[in-house]
């Protein structure tokens, strides 16, 4: 603060208006809110001991404005001495003025100023003064001076005594000191707050930053008037690539008073010049000229002179790196705060006498650690700091000095340098070229993926014919083939499907013009075959499939569940629906129960019945016999309970049940239902057939729609020889005629001259088809009848 | 504060009652005139910076004497919209319970004994401000003790007011307490305006005399300080 004089006994009204006129006019022209506490402080200050009358007025006027400005500025800065002084105004104008301005005013203005005089104690280590202001602030907000409090800090402060030595010694910086401290001091309840607002303050003055830097620069009053004080200040930076064909750099300014422009700006060319120096010196490295656009943390900061030169360079050498995407990088610590001048070079040069113990004093009562100065002000910045150091013993600041840009880089407590591998370096240097070429890899290694994926897959053959018209396997696998046999689609079944049983039918099924593919075959196993039906459509997708079978029980025995499929088949059954629908015959593998499955045109089961015996390949026939719309299902085989040979025919509405039983528990489906055939027919077994105790069974249906006849051929003997019956019906099945096959005839005879059979073995075949027996749907009779227990 | 004085007649009353309505002319006043002076410049910094001004009390006006003895300074409250007055002389009995007139208003305002003075809501805005300011002409301490009438010589007084005295009578018998003020001045016969009984720092009792008389009533166990004349 300045120290005017004035002489306090003698002075006339109109002299004390012309000294507040002044001050107002001082006030008007201060750089800061600083500088306008400052001046009203010192105003107050010195017409405290004019006679009260006197000074009412003006001290009463000022006092709004001086604690407004108490409450709301944020002297970091500050010497504890000046804070003080700001309290004890603070106090005066409250004593003074207590009935005529709000309460509220003096409790905000002190607070901050008992804050502020807290966290610049703690800058200077003063640990106890600091926490008796804090102590301090925190009884201003209580509105209650508490006695515990201060009884507290006593016992705190023995407590402290003796290790605050210890903490001193072994701490490198007051904050670390502070740190230690203010984990004791969590215990005393109600300052948490306080603390932590101390140390959110103090962690501005640490970590690492490459768009910022502090300056230590004093602040110009103006054209006429001197520098009074310094400031460390936050310069910021960004760097852009220059966008123009010039090959300089380009600097620009965005918040600077207008008076000191040109010189500042000529400082940052000089800088900048350095800066490139000291990258092609340093770094080997020449980088392309760039604009650089700076900025001071404070909007309204004044500020004319060279000593901005250092940081200037520095932080342009910083950000020149960083938009070149070198593989150096680098960042200045908060710690520290740099002054001086610096030439093309890099070489720092001396600063004035008188700035240098401003800065000095500025850095001595921040929170910084370390002050960059140049090497020639060491001497003289020494005696500064030892007068200072001389009232704040406690305050750690560094002086470093430095002779060139050179000894900042090399100096790891303030530049943090760090060198990014070569990969790395590459990845983001060149990563739009190596972008380039991976993703030319990726197009071409997609472009070959899929030629082989092409190749390989049949599927995706998109130049061949997609209508498969056969099916063939191949390692048990299907392919599909058109017409010209090219390989269309492959299907890989769960098990292996064996050649021999493949059955194919290319049926259009749902009706869209595009035929499904039904497939069925039988799978290889080591045990007991089984199979399955499959419906393609023609791009080889699944759209369904049946397996036939179930575990089928009869009163004694139980089935296993192998069934294959003998033969399916698919029709329109009804004249008046185009829907299809497709019929399955499958026996068992070893035993006797075959299955007929009727399944619709999405796979899903309409019906099924149960046989009890084989029904042959051959032996199935779809027509409409009644000639009621419906197509009727006429199938042939051997009825194991009979031990004959059997022509059933179904309703394609009504597949349910089982066959006819003869009551033998053995062959009594267990849990199925009679079964709703329309027709069940029982073939008269020969005399041969029971001489050599083998089964007759059907061997062939053949329909002819001409003549309305349903031929039948039975085997009587022999598998091989076509020894066998053949007997016709019309279409209510009633007999025709049964007729021996020549070969028959000739056997029987053979066998009857040779005493085998009896001679009316050859006789009785002329007369078998009285011998057919019906199941009428309870029990067998001799002439031709349908099962009664059909409805329709 | 108390009117005092007893009119016997109707038209003595009636003028009475006239003079309290009008403005008073005292004889001893200094003229105040506008001091051309630098005004609040609060607004215009606070306003600059992007804050709200914070001006308590805002300078309005600031008129000096001819001489530049007297000050008065004109504060505004900006919370209550109050005008306050100051004003500042290096003799206290000039400031000290000194009137303060307006040119434009007939209102008087008795300043304190810090020589400030509360005007209201006044209107200094439509004209080119005047003020006179009137200290007293003469002071008179009063004693302790009040038991008969006494004579009182002035502390202080003018030129014209240095022989006067002051008979004081104070009746206990009557509730309340009244103070009759009996101002004898043999020579000059100029008229008293006012008479202004100073009971504390705070608390004045002002009278209209009527040829140099004046009764005061008294609030209870106070008793006056000083009185001071006006004319």
């Amino acid at each position: 603060m300045n120290n005017q004089n004035h002489s306090p006994s003698s002075i006339s009204p109109l002299q004390m208006e012309n000294l507040f006129n002044q001050t107002l006019t001082n006030i008007s022209s201060a750089l800061n809110d600083r500088e306008k506490v400052c001046l009203i402080a010192e105003f107050l200050q010195s017409t405290r001991p004019l006679p009260a009358n006197l000074t009412y007025s003006f001290h009463l006027q000022l006092a709004g404005l001086f604690l407004y400005l108490t409450a709301n500025f944020q002297p970091d800065c500050c010497p504890p001495e000046e804070l003080k002084i700001y309290l004890s105004a603070s106090r005066y104008l409250q004593s003074r003025f207590v009935g005529q301005l709000e309460e509220n005013l003096f409790r905000e203005s002190q607070n901050n100023l008992y804050f502020y005089l807290a966290l610049n104690h703690f800058y200077l280590g003063e640990l106890e003064e600091g926490l008796t202001a804090l102590l301090s602030r925190q009884e201003i907000n209580n509105e209650t001076s508490s006695p515990s409090k201060q009884e507290e800090l006593e016992k705190l402060k023995k407590e402290l005594t003796p290790i605050l030595p210890e903490i001193r010694q072994n701490a490198q910086n007051n904050e670390l000191i502070v740190k230690v401290l203010f984990d004791h001091l969590k215990k005393l309840a109600g300052l948490d707050q306080d603390l932590d607002l101390v140390m959110e303050k103090w962690k501005s003055f640490s970590g690492w930053r490459d768009d910022s830097i502090y300056c230590c620069l004093v602040e110009s009053s103006g054209l006429l008037k001197s520098a009074e004080r310094a400031r460390i200040i936050s310069l910021e930076s960004r760097c852009r690539r220059s966008t123009t064909v010039e090959s300089q750099n380009l600097v620009r300014f965005s918040n600077l008073p207008a008076f000191s422009k040109e010189e500042i700006y000529l400082s940052a060319t000089d800088a900048m010049e350095a800066a490139d120096f000291s990258i092609n010196k340093h770094f080997r490295l020449t980088l392309p000229p760039c604009t650089l656009i700076f900025s001071f943390s404070e909007k309204n900061f004044r500020y004319s002179g060279e000593s901005l030169g250092l940081p200037l360079a520095l932080i342009a050498l910083a950000q020149k790196l960083l938009s070149a995407e070198s593989r150096y990088h680098l960042s200045f610590s908060r710690e520290a705060a740099f002054t001086g001048k610096i030439d093309l070079t890099g070489e720092i040069k001396p600063i004035e006498a008188e700035g240098l113990g401003l800065k000095i004093k500025a850095a001595f009562y921040s929170g910084i650690k370390y002050l960059v100065i140049p090497a020639s002000n060491l001497k003289e910045a020494r005696s500064v700091l030892f007068n200072l150091l001389s009232r704040h013993p406690w305050r750690k600041l560094e002086l470093i000095p430095a002779r060139t840009l050179e000894d900042v880089l090399n100096d790891s407590r303030i530049t943090l340098k760090k060198i990014d591998s070569y990969a790395r370096y590459l990845l983001r240097k060149k990563k739009f070229t190596m972008r380039k070429w991976l993703l030319g890899f990726l197009a071409a290694g997609i472009v070959i993926s899929s030629f082989i994926l092409i190749n390989r897959n049949p599927s995706y053959h998109f130049w061949k014919i997609r209508h498969p018209v056969v099916l063939e396997v191949h390692n048990g696998n299907l392919f599909a083939r058109n017409q010209e046999r090219q390989l269309l689609w492959v299907y890989r079944p769960s098990k292996p499907i064996v050649a021999e049983s493949l059955q194919q039918k290319f049926e259009d099924l749902d009706g869209d013009g595009n035929p499904e593919i039904l497939v069925s075959g039988n799978y290889k196993s080591d045990e007991k075959l089984s199979s399955e039906i499959f419906c393609f459509n023609n791009k080889g997708e699944v759209q369904w499939s049946f397996r036939p079978g179930k575990r089928i029980q009869t009163l004694t025995d139980e089935f296993s569940n192998h069934f294959i499929i003998n033969r399916f088949e698919v029709a329109a059954f009804n004249q008046n629906s185009p829907e299809k629908k497709v019929l399955i015959i499958a026996n068992h593998t070893t035993w006797y129960p075959s299955q007929i499955t009727l399944l619709n045109s999405r796979g899903e089961i309409l019906g099924e019945y149960w046989q009890a015996g084989r029904l042959g390949r051959d032996t199935l026939v779809i027509e409409d016999l009644d000639d009621d719309g419906w197509k009727e299902i006429i199938l042939a085989g051997t009825n194991n309970d009979f031990q004959s040979a059997c022509l059933l025919v179904l309703d394609p509405r009504a597949i349910i049940g089982c066959s006819p039983s003869s009551g033998n528990p053995e062959f009594q489906f267990k849990d199925l239902p009679p079964g709703k055939q329309e027709y069940y027919l029982l073939l008269p077994r020969t005399t041969i057939n029971k001489v050599m105790g083998i089964r007759n069974y059907v061997t062939l249906v053949e329909i002819s729609r001409q003549d309305r006849t349903i031929d039948v051929t039975t085997a009587e003997y022999s598998k091989e020889m076509d020894c066998g019956m053949k007997y016709s019906f019309d279409f209510n099945l009633n007999p025709l005629l049964s007729r021996p096959a020549d070969s028959l005839i000739e056997k029987i005879k053979e066998l009857v001259i040779s005493g085998l059979v009896p001679p009316h073995a050859l006789t009785e075949l002329r007369s078998l088809k009285d011998r057919i027996r019906y199941w009428d749907g309870e029990a067998l009779v001799n002439h031709p009848v349908r099962n009664k227990k059909l409805n329709f | 504060m108390s009117k005092a004085g007893k009119p016997k007649e109707k038209s003595e009353s009636k003028d009475f009652c006239c003079s309290l309505c009008q403005k008073t002319e005292f004889k001893e006043t200094v003229t105040l005139f506008h001091w051309y002076t630098q005004t609040s410049p609060f607004p215009y910094l606070l306003g600059f910076t992007g804050r709200t001004p914070f001006e308590l009390y805002a300078e309005k006006i600031t008129l000096a004497s001819a001489d530049r003895k007297f000050l008065l300074r004109i504060l505004k409250d900006t919370l209550s919209g109050e005008h306050q007055a100051y004003l500042l002389h290096e003799e206290a009995h000039k400031y000290q319970n000194t009137f303060i007139t307006f040119e434009h208003s007939w209102k008087e305002f008795l300043t304190d004994c810090q020589g400030q003075a509360r005007l209201g809501r006044i209107d200094l805005e439509l004209y080119p401000v005047k003020a006179s300011v009137c200290p007293p002409c003469a002071i008179f301490q009063i004693p302790s003790f009040l038991n008969c009438a006494r004579r009182i010589f002035p502390s202080y007084a003018n030129e014209n007011w240095k022989n006067s005295s002051l008979v004081m009578e104070l009746f206990r018998e009557q509730t309340p307490l009244t103070l009759k003020i009996q101002v004898e001045k043999p020579e000059v016969e100029s008229e008293l305006k006012r008479i202004v009984l100073i009971l504390n720092n705070r608390e004045r009792l002002i009278a209209v005399p009527r040829k140099g008389l004046a009764l005061f009533e008294l609030p209870e166990k106070v008793i006056p300080v000083q009185a001071n004349l006006y004319e």
